[in-house]
């Protein structure tokens, strides 16, 4: 790849880039004739249920399923043994390559164990979901129960039970970043040092679509097709081929309308995968629809840090280091995810700040709960969240105003790129005008001069964060070609639920090409259709899918112009191009033309049909997104009930391709943040077993708890990449909970409270009250 | 159990599906009758995303049999547009991008429609409140709200 | 989540229900808003749902000069359309009108929240207040129930029905008396994932100019019975209304000193007897300023 000093900025017309052109796909959604993998119908479809674990930890002594077999209707039923009969290794695959112990994967059944309340034990099939259910019901376990490790701060305790026999301190992995003796050096300097323990609360995705597979197979062509709710259907091929052992080649992923995946439908779970494994099985196509309980019971889910951390600062409120220790839950089993979070949680902890010296320790730790994977944001909520509180308690302790301290250390515009020193390269960065805009939008000066006292008799809060985020990782495919019509063809490797795709893609596309939207047709979602790609999570397909479509579009539009300059005889650098027409003097050739004539038996050599240009991107470096959050509360002492009076989002996502989507994805991710600062609250009970298994006992934001979101931008494009965007996909959720908790701590700073825990739920602030006076 | 033999119209279609008493209207819908405008998000009757409207009222079809739908009208999202032409309702939510992944939309938008028909100038409380019942995870319902608003002024409500 | 399978009959005369009632497994189905989710999940599995959602005798509202009568499977949204309702027992409209939202309005009936009281229901401690009448219908026929007498200390899982009425009675309608109280209301603060009340307190208020003559309070998410405010009541008796709010917050703990407040993984039981005060002190105020 290219330099960033070498790359051309693409300054595509902004006749669609730039615009709130409306979305494209939404007629679909609006008539509600979208597909969901739900309201797929194939003939002969049976349905597939899991027999669940009661149990958080146990050994399984015995299954019958007999009793399930006699019900009318009921077709199969599995257990582990069946799967180690078959050739399908039957285990979800991990990724060991950054672990340091190889640990065991998720098996689609349990094997002779249950690690976590809600595991999959045994499977039935049926022809029918109710009749499934009478099956699960049926089916007896007979279990001994063991003590279950429950509390990851204690599970690498010496005398913790053990998760998984071969981890003996149920350390699945250590990583450090950053260098330990400049921070010890730093701390050892400083004058002043603010430590902190916090916990980043353990949350549930909550997609509004369950999770949910369709599997056939074709017998003659040993082939799977598998239609499931996915994010990255390239990724779903390659883990299913592993947990089936069939090479990759023998499998179809399809993701049609996906209704939300906010990280948890990225990766894969035992249900596609025993979908798929029965549909070999018995011939039948095999659907497999989680119940909302079920999303619960096995998420994946997401966060749930334990952090000690310190900072350490000179007495101008200049940061000096940052010390970060920090227990990660991963759950019963090893995901890719939970490994990956300490990667992308350790590359942000210097926020916006200029930190000298940074150090951060972080644990996977198993426990007897449900896997842990990433959940929009993944691992950078969790960094962020550390640093905005730390340096918010430290102003306190020094004091600073909060902004004070901040602008003091903010890392200047000058200094891009600029190499953090936990080792991550930021791009680009101008973070001042967006916490001006902030500061000016919530009104801070004259919140500030109002004072802690409301005339109403509520206590005021003002919180402020900062964060940056990391975007646009990895390679992305795209293919663009013209049909004989010289209507757009573009496929990509990316996949939409929800973000728009086909509607940004055909901007960037449109633009390029210069033909109108609907000249433009974007396909995602099967890898029949679409290129290798990675996928759509981590705010990154507006970056690398982005780039690649019309890095391939400008390469069609080039070949077509060859092809029009051989036609019309002249040197393709005098043709010039207008919507959709080469000319050149008083001739002129039509892209349809061309599109056609490249399809033709004829057609010269070297010509593609329909110009058809595939390419793999990968962006110079990670874009980073910033901005700067804002909020004011009101506390009603007495019983702690909290208003948001006020919220103020500045982002910065480089060039925003659509700035309605932009803010729709803000608004998205705040009420999420605002969630889990709020009231989202995972909950075992003392024996392990999920108290949260339903929507009615799982807080989620409703529409009459998310406060209005006032939204403003600053743009910084990004110079790694030719289109200067930036992901944004997660900054709200990144932003929301320190904004929020800081806000909650400065209403209450005058009764000396520093910290609270999220949720910071009307009793939370409540008892932070009593117990202050 | 002795199946029932439920007649039921459904955007207009008149039906009969044979069910089981246990059978959700719901899964009526969806699976009986191939209506797969009502999305199934909780089973509990908190996501809203089964929103149907029986007879001219606003229900969620999970949180009822089918066989208590007999000799029914069952109005989904599906039904709402006017052949090519979307419903204003569906044109606002297009407008203002008050939808993301679409999952909740098809009950949002029946539940905007009924508030509407009840309340034809709501303050933006007034329509959060109306939307209590529906669960939406992408849009942080400011869009939503939006676009119900902005529904409710092209209607001639002007605000 | 599918229910286990049942028999499902629709009777269409009090007679009918009665019979169909008989039978030990059969249970009265009517808005179905608590009951089918027990029975989705598989908690309980009844062998017969008797719907009696459209029964005609449990239909309509009634007003004479002794109350108002409404049939117990009237909807709460019909309720709310129906002026006489407010007009007569405001705390009931106020109370009716924070429930869960405009779907489940549409659907839950008085008799099903009566019966079944959830733990914050809204309609419970509405009618302790009220001194409602329930109008019960059994093999043995019509008979009286004063409201208080429904709730025993003892109530069974969390999805069972608070009231201890049998399943084989059918409540068939509820008596609000006429009442010449200066006013009333229901205040509630709503719980972050159930959508009930966290804590609710109906308040029916008798005023001689500023001096509160009477008080009743009835609050409900505490425990699964709705519990009168006694010590509340009396502590304002005599007082002025200007007062009213701080002894409610003062004298709140101790109508809830001997009751296991009931503890969830959002709110803690003690947070709920915190509130208590604040919410009796709001219903108060509301009351004072709603002519009954
Ligand atoms: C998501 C959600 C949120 C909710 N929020 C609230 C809320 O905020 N406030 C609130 O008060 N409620 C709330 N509810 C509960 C709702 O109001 C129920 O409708 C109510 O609890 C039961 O009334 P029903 O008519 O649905 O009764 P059903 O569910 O049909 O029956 C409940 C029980 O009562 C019995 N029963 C019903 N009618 C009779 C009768 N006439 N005679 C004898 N027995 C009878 C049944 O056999 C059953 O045991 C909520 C429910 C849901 C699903
Ligand atoms: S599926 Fe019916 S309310 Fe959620
Ligand atoms: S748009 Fe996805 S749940 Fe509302």
């Amino acid at each position: 790849m290219s330099s960033a000093a070498a790359l051309e900025r693409r300054d595509v017309d902004n006749e669609h880039v730039g615009r709130r052109v409306e979305r494209r796909e939404d007629d679909a959604y609006l008539r509600a004739s979208a597909t969901y993998t739900d309201d797929i119908r194939h003939d002969g479809t049976v349905q597939l249920a899991f027999v669940r674990s009661s149990h958080a930890h146990a050994t399984v002594d015995e299954i019958d399923v007999g009793p399930a077999l006699a019900i009318d209707g009921v077709v199969a039923a599995y257990t582990w043994a069946d799967i180690a009969d078959s050739p399908s290794p039957g285990v979800l695959p991990i990724r060991t390559g950054s672990l340091e112990r190889n640990v065991p994967g998720h098996p689609v059944l349990a094997i002779d164990r249950v690690r976590y309340h809600g595991q999959p034990v045994a499977a039935v099939v049926a022809t029918g979901p109710y009749i499934a259910a009478d099956a699960v019901d049926a089916v007896s376990v007979t279990y001994t129960p063991k003590t279950p490790v429950l509390d990851p701060v204690t599970a690498p305790d010496e005398d913790a039970p053990n998760v998984h026999d071969g981890v003996p301190d149920n350390v699945i992995a250590r990583t450090g970043r950053g260098d330990p003796t400049a921070t010890d050096r730093a701390f050892d300097c400083a004058d002043h040092v603010t430590s902190i323990t916090l916990e980043n609360n353990r949350l549930i995705p909550n997609a509004l679509e369950p999770r949910v597979a369709q599997a056939r197979y074709d017998t003659v062509r040993d082939r799977f097709t598998v239609e499931l709710a996915s994010q990255s259907v390239h990724g779903h091929r390659r883990k299913l081929a592993e947990t089936l052992g069939v090479p990759s080649r023998k499998l179809r992923v399809i993701a049609p309308s996906v209704g939300g995946g906010f990280g948890h439908k990225g990766h894969h779970h035992p249900g596609e995968a025993m979908a798929a494994w029965a549909a070999r099985d018995l011939g039948r196509p095999v659907k497999w629809t989680a119940t909302r309980r079920e999303n619960y019971l096995e998420g994946a889910h997401g966060r749930d840090h334990h952090t000690e951390a310190a900072i350490a600062l000179a007495a101008d409120g200049r940061i000096r280091g940052l010390r970060v220790d920090t227990i990660a839950n991963v759950g019963a089993y090893g995901l890719g995810g939970s490994a990956a979070m300490s990667g992308w949680y350790g590359s942000l902890l210097s926020s916006e700040y200029a930190i000298p010296a940074i150090h951060c320790a972080t644990r996977g730790v198993f426990t007897n709960t449900c896997p842990i994977h990433s959940y929009r944001g993944a691992g950078r909520p969790e960094a962020i969240y550390v640093t905005e509180r730390l340096v918010d308690a430290a102003a306190h302790e020094l004091g600073f105003d909060p902004v004070t301290i901040r602008r003091h250390n903010l890392i200047p515009s000058d200094a891009f790129p600029y190499e953090t020193a936990i080792g991550t390269t930021y791009d680009s960065g101008n973070y001042e005008p967006a916490l001006d805009r902030a500061l000016d939008g919530i009104e801070y000066d004259r919140l500030r001069e109002a004072g802690r006292n409301r005339a109403d008799g509520r206590l005021r809060g003002v919180g402020v964060a900062c964060y940056t985020e990391s975007t646009g990782g990895g390679h992305e495919s795209a293919v663009v070609r013209l049909e004989p019509d010289g209507h757009v063809d573009v496929a990509v490797g990316t996949h939409s639920h929800g973000q728009g795709h086909e509607t940004t893609y055909a901007q960037l596309v449109a633009d390029v090409m210069e033909r109108p939207l609907a000249n433009v047709s974007v396909n995602e979602g099967d890898t029949t259709a679409t290129p290798t790609g990675t996928g759509t999570f981590g705010s990154r397909s507006a970056v690398v899918g982005g780039n690649a479509v019309v890095s391939c579009a400008e390469t069609v539009l080039d070949d077509a112009r060859s092809l029009a300059a051989d036609i019309l005889g002249v040197d393709a650098v005098t043709l010039s191009y207008r919507e959709g027409h080469f000319a050149a003097d008083d001739e002129s050739i039509s892209l349809a033309d061309l599109a056609a004539r490249s399809y033709a038996w004829n057609a010269p050599d070297g010509v593609e049909p329909g110009f058809r240009t595939a390419t793999s991107y990968a962006p110079d470096g990670t874009a980073y997104t910033f901005g700067t959050h804002a909020v004011e509360v009101a506390i009603e002492p007495d019983t702690g009930a909290l208003d948001i009076v006020r919220y103020v989002a500045v982002d910065d996502c480089g060039r925003r391709i659509n700035p309605t989507l932009v803010e729709g994805q803000v608004h998205g991710g705040v009420a999420q943040g605002l969630g889990q600062a709020r009231s989202e609250r995972t909950v075992y009970d003392e024996s392990g077993r999920l108290a949260t298994d339903r929507m009615l006992a799982y807080a989620l934001p409703r529409s009459i708890d998310v406060p209005r979101i006032e939204t403003e931008h600053t743009v910084t494009p990004a110079p790694g990449n030719e289109l200067g965007v930036k992901g944004i996909g997660e900054a709200g959720t990144i932003a929301a909970p320190p904004a929020l908790v800081n806000a909650v701590v400065d209403a209450l700073a005058d009764r000396g409270v520093r910290h609270v825990d999220m949720p910071v739920t009307d009793e939370c602030i409540h008892q932070t009250i009593q117990s202050s006076d | 159990m002795a199946e029932h033999e439920v007649e039921l119209t459904v955007d207009g279609e008149a039906a009969s599906v044979a069910v089981e008493p246990r059978t959700l209207l719901v899964h009526a819908i969806r699976d009986q009758l191939g209506v797969t405008a009502p999305k199934i998000g909780c089973e509990t009757g908190k996501c809203g995303a089964c929103t149907v409207t029986l007879d001219g009222t606003l229900v969620k079809s999970c949180m009822l049999l089918a066989v208590q739908a007999e000799g029914g009208t069952v109005r989904t999202a599906a039904g709402m547009a006017d052949g090519d032409e979307l419903h204003p309702i569906q044109q606002a939510f297009r407008a203002t991008h008050g939808l993301q992944c679409g999952y909740c939309t098809p009950g949002m938008l029946l539940a905007a429609e009924r508030l509407l028909a009840d309340q034809p100038n709501p303050s933006r409380a007034e329509i959060r409140s109306a939307l209590k019942g529906n669960i939406c995870r992408c849009t942080g319902y400011q869009h939503i709200v939006d676009a119900i608003e902005r529904a409710a002024a092209d209607a001639g409500g002007a605000p | 989540m599918y229910p286990a399978p049942f028999a499902y009959e629709r009777p269409t005369s009090l007679g009918e229900a009665i019979t169909a009632l008989a039978a030990d497994d059969a249970r009265v189905l009517a808005g179905g808003h608590s009951l089918l989710t027990a029975v989705k999940s598989r908690a309980t599995t009844p062998g017969t749902l008797v719907d009696v959602s459209e029964l005609p005798s449990l239909a309509g509202v009634d007003r004479d000069d002794d109350g108002l009568w409404i049939g117990a499977a009237s909807t709460y949204a019909a309720l709310l359309a129906d002026e006489r309702v407010a007009t007569v027992v405001p705390m009931l409209a106020d109370a009716l009108a924070s429930i869960g939202d405009p779907q489940i309005r549409n659907r839950g009936t008085v008799g099903g929240n009566l019966v079944q009281a959830d733990l914050g229901a809204d309609l419970p401690p509405v009618a302790l207040v009220a001194d409602a009448v329930l109008t019960i219908h059994d093999e043995a026929g019509e008979h009286q129930r004063e409201i208080s007498d429904l709730y025993g200390e003892e109530v069974g899982a969390d999805h069972e029905p608070a009231a201890g009425l049998g399943t084989s009675a059918l409540l068939t309608g509820v008596e609000f008396p006429a009442s010449d109280a200066t006013g009333s209301a229901y205040v509630r603060r709503t719980h972050p994932a159930t959508g009930y009340a966290t804590v609710g307190v109906a308040a029916r208020l008798w005023l001689d100019g500023d001096m509160i003559e009477e008080l009743r309070l009835g609050a409900t998410g505490l425990c699964r019975r709705p519990i009168r405010l006694t010590a509340v009541e009396s502590a304002v008796r005599g007082q002025s209304i200007e007062d009213a709010a701080s002894l409610a917050t003062a004298h709140a703990p101790a109508d809830v000193t001997s009751v296991d407040v009931h503890d969830d993984p959002n709110v803690s039981g003690s947070f709920r007897r915190t509130i208590l005060g604040t919410v009796t002190a709001a219903a108060i105020d509301r009351a004072s300023g709603v002519d009954e």
